[in-house]
């Protein structure tokens, strides 16, 4: 049984990993793979957002399909799919559990408390805690990216070399399916990496200490696995050397043999370290144990706390004037906050963006906006062509637009800063953001002025902005040749602000 | 013999002086354009150009390389080849702000049959180059060409190198693409379109895809470089894609509306004669494209199409 767990766990991983590295344009204006399939699974995704945001998910409904599975069998994804389960698995494998300590396990349930009444407060801090989002947001801001940089460095380093005749082939055999098109590099790296390390340091303490104490989606699975159906049960040859005990990956059984289904995970380390054969899993719906002393008293107190302090942290926002004026995918909700309720903050966006223009905020959509997607035009722009963040979105935080209508979408609008455009400042043409603007009849348009200069008139093109046809898309101020702050700058434009008409 | 310098001869002399200066001032202007026209810009001998009219896109590629003395003349068996079409927009072929894939693919045949060693198509595009490559139509043509011989690939940022331009009056040196600038045989195949600063964006401004670095820096001054950048690049053979054109909204267009169908192609050796050709589907005079003025002068080609020879080729 161990050993077909440990092979379901590795190919579910591959599997994830395989997805993962799907989340790029392979030349499919439309993917054709569900990338974010563990993401729509996650019922926590669910309930949070849609507690959040008071919207129905339609795309996340495959969640309900896992939580009646989880209520007729157990909580066998945590110890089966889940693909952060199974890299605490592959890091603590050498690790004893250490069963002494009980006390720590209903913090889970304290923070699927906390979670879900800050949602029904409307603010969605699901992202902190989901498991599946904290994964996927680490791969794709900071661990895939410096994994790529690695094997960058060393094909480049080898480039000038000898050896390049080895490294180059190699390099071109793997680069379509193992990397990204370009090296993708993210802000918040460093912060995401922290926190991702330090989840997996708490492996340390025990094996899947994540899993038993804190992770909120554990919580919500197990609430829901108390009438399971498959049951650890003890054979009347046990002697009671309470091996299976000690094993018990997630502290779920007690002494007497009793199991508490709400934390057992079905790993089946018990019936593997049995060495009288006397640990099964049987079919038999058993009452459930309980060896967390969650009392009434403190899962009210977890409430009250966080019926207080999900407010409080709402109105800590940063409600500076210009805390909107980030620049959100196309198709992301108008009301900043309401796409924030739905935004589960795993990065699929960020993954897939073509020209790696979207990154992720730190506090410039406010304390509970870290995380969320926001296109930076200094580092990129949006592809006019292409539509694959509403694609990958598992939460419908950014919708999925049909093509014609995001080319249509105002994400915002561009100005000319006449102060640093090289025409408006040095008299000379450059004409680069016009060139670049994807709209059909262009966006930016010319005032046409003839000076004199020394070798005889010169007719200068200076670039002013139709705002009723500009989107924001920013690949204006992505190519302005300008070094230092560029000459045409791209901003937000808040919805139902008239667009201004030039005088014509 | 020394003059004496008296009153009567000095206000002579002064007189004579001033109406002389007079009579030049005023002549002068009448004068200068037909003493321009002598100034020797003119090259000795003009490379003949074709052009090509209404026929399917292989089959004129084939004709004009044939009337301009074959693809023996400009690739030499054993020769590596890059070939440089448009293909820098994420654009679909009907919107005329790529070079027809077709055109490129014959060329390619056509250079298979010279015995060319290795055919290189690249560009770098403006646009995503996955998205551009994929929507100009060029994927489908070459991606899954299985011939060693023909490589069509992504820029490789790593190639580029540094290069001066020893003869460049204002851009002295930039980065170049390596592969082009270590080919033996240089193809160039651009498609003619509006720009908005250059006016028309032909076979020379086609060079600004084999540049690495800020290359949006070259447009401060684009007319004299693009003129310096042509010293250095040459092209042994040009071929103009004037099959469909982009006549407003260019260099990369969206509207239908702004496209025109010539279904021409222009081929010739001399970038000037070609690029000036081409000017006409725009009904706009070679000297208005101050590119092509600066080349002229610097004696890269032909502005003046009445010396160039041309054979037109009606395969309708």
């Amino acid at each position: 049984m161990t050993r077909t767990r440990r092979w379901t766990q590795i190919i579910t991983l591959l599997l994830f990993v395989v997805l993962f590295l799907y989340t790029e344009y392979h030349g499919q204006d439309i993917l054709l793979v569900p990338v974010n399939i563990f993401l729509e699974l996650d019922p926590l995704i669910l309930l949070g957002t849609s507690l959040a945001a008071r919207a129905q998910i339609m795309p996340l409904f495959g969640a309900l399909v896992l939580l009646l599975f989880t209520a007729l069998l157990g909580r066998f994804f945590c110890g089966w799919l889940c693909p952060l389960g199974t890299i605490f698995d592959i890091v603590s494998r050498k690790q004893q559990p250490n069963n002494s300590v009980h006390q720590l396990q209903k913090f889970k349930y304290l923070i699927l408390c906390f979670l879900l009444v800050s949602a029904l407060w409307g603010t969605q801090l699901i992202f902190l805690f989901d498991p599946i989002s904290i994964l996927v947001r680490s791969l794709t801001m900071v661990f895939y990216p410096a994994f790529e940089h690695v094997i960058r460095s060393i094909v480049n380093g080898l480039y000038t070399t000898p050896l390049a005749v080895v490294s180059e082939p190699i390099f071109a055999a793997i680069k379509e399916p193992l990397l990204s098109f370009t090296q993708p590099y993210y802000r918040l790296g460093l912060t995401t990496a922290t926190c991702f390390l330090a989840i997996l340091a708490l492996e340390k303490i025990t094996p899947r200490f994540w899993c038993r104490n804190l992770c909120p989606l554990g919580a919500l699975l197990g609430i829901c696995s108390q009438k399971g159906a498959i049951t650890y049960q003890r054979s009347a040859a046990c002697n009671s050397c309470q091996v299976c005990t000690e094993k018990c990956k997630t502290g779920a059984i007690t002494a007497s043999g009793a199991v508490d289904k709400r934390e057992c995970i079905l790993c089946g380390n018990c019936v593997g370290s049995c060495q009288l054969e006397a640990v099964s899993f049987a079919l038999a719906p058993q009452a459930a144990a309980t060896s967390i002393d969650l009392t009434r008293r403190q899962l009210l107190k977890s409430l009250g706390a966080a019926a207080m302090l999900a407010p409080v942290i709402q109105v800590s926002r940063w409600k500076e004037p210009r805390a909107a004026s980030v620049i959100r995918p196309p198709g992301a909700n108008l009301d900043d906050e309401k796409f924030l309720a739905l935004c589960t903050r795993c990065g699929e966006c960020m993954k897939v963006c073509l020209g790696n223009a979207l990154h992720p905020t730190l506090l410039e959509s406010g304390l509970t906006g870290i995380w969320s997607p926001h296109l930076v035009p200094d580092l990129g722009y949006c592809e006019y062509n292409c539509n694959l963040c509403g694609q990958v979105c598992p939460t419908g935080a950014i919708a999925y637009l049909p093509l014609a209508e995001k080319q249509q979408l105002l994400i915002g609008t561009a100005y000319i800063d006449k102060n640093r455009c090289i025409p408006y400042r040095l008299n000379s043409n450059c004409i680069v953001c016009e060139e670049h603007c994807p709209i059909p009849h262009k966006a930016i348009q010319f005032e046409r002025r003839v000076i004199q200069t020394a070798s005889g008139p010169y007719e200068l093109l200076l670039p002013i902005v139709v705002e009723e046809r500009c989107i924001g898309c920013g690949i204006c101020q992505t190519k302005c040749p300008l070094t230092g702050s560029p000459g045409v700058v791209v901003q937000k434009k808040l919805p139902g602000l008239a667009r201004t008409r030039i005088p014509s | 013999m020394t003059k004496k310098i008296d009153r009567r001869n000095f206000m002579e002399t002064s007189l004579k002086v001033i109406a002389g200066a007079g009579l030049y001032s005023v002549a002068e202007p009448l004068v200068r354009p037909a003493l321009a026209s002598k100034r020797p810009h003119h090259i000795a001998n003009p490379a003949p150009i074709v052009v090509v009219k209404n026929g399917r896109a292989s089959t004129m590629v084939r004709k004009a390389v044939e009337s301009l003395g074959g693809i023996g003349k400009f690739v030499a068996k054993g020769e590596t080849v890059v070939i440089k079409p448009n293909m820098s927009w994420d654009r679909a072929p009907a919107y005329a702000a790529n070079t027809n894939p077709f055109l490129v693919q014959e060329m390619v045949n056509l250079c298979l049959e010279a015995g060319a060693a290795k055919i290189k198509i690249f560009d770098r595009p403006c646009n995503d180059p996955r998205r551009s490559y994929k929507n100009s139509g060029f994927d489908r043509v070459f991606k899954h060409l299985r011939n060693p011989r023909v490589e069509f690939s992504h820029i490789d940022e790593r190639r580029f190198v540094y290069t001066k331009i020893p003869q460049g009056k204002n851009l002295k040196e930039f980065f170049f693409y390596k592969d082009a600038l270590e080919a033996d045989c240089i193809i160039n195949m651009p498609i003619a379109k509006h720009h908005s600063l250059t006016t028309l964006t032909l076979s020379m401004k086609n060079y600004m895809g084999l540049l690495g670095g800020q290359r949006a820096v070259i447009h401060q001054d684009i007319d004299q470089n693009l003129a310096d950048i042509s010293t250095l690049i040459k092209a042994r053979l040009i071929l103009t894609d004037c099959t469909r054109i982009l006549v407003a909204n260019g260099p990369q267009g969206g509207d239908i509306k702004d496209v025109r169908r010539p279904n021409t192609i222009v081929a010739g050796s001399d970038p000037v004669a070609v690029d000036s050709y081409c000017c006409r589907f725009f009904s706009v005079s070679p000297s208005r494209i101050g590119y092509l003025s600066k080349a002229y002068k610097m004696g890269l080609g032909e502005m003046d199409l009445s010396r160039v020879p041309t054979t037109v080729l009606d395969l309708s």
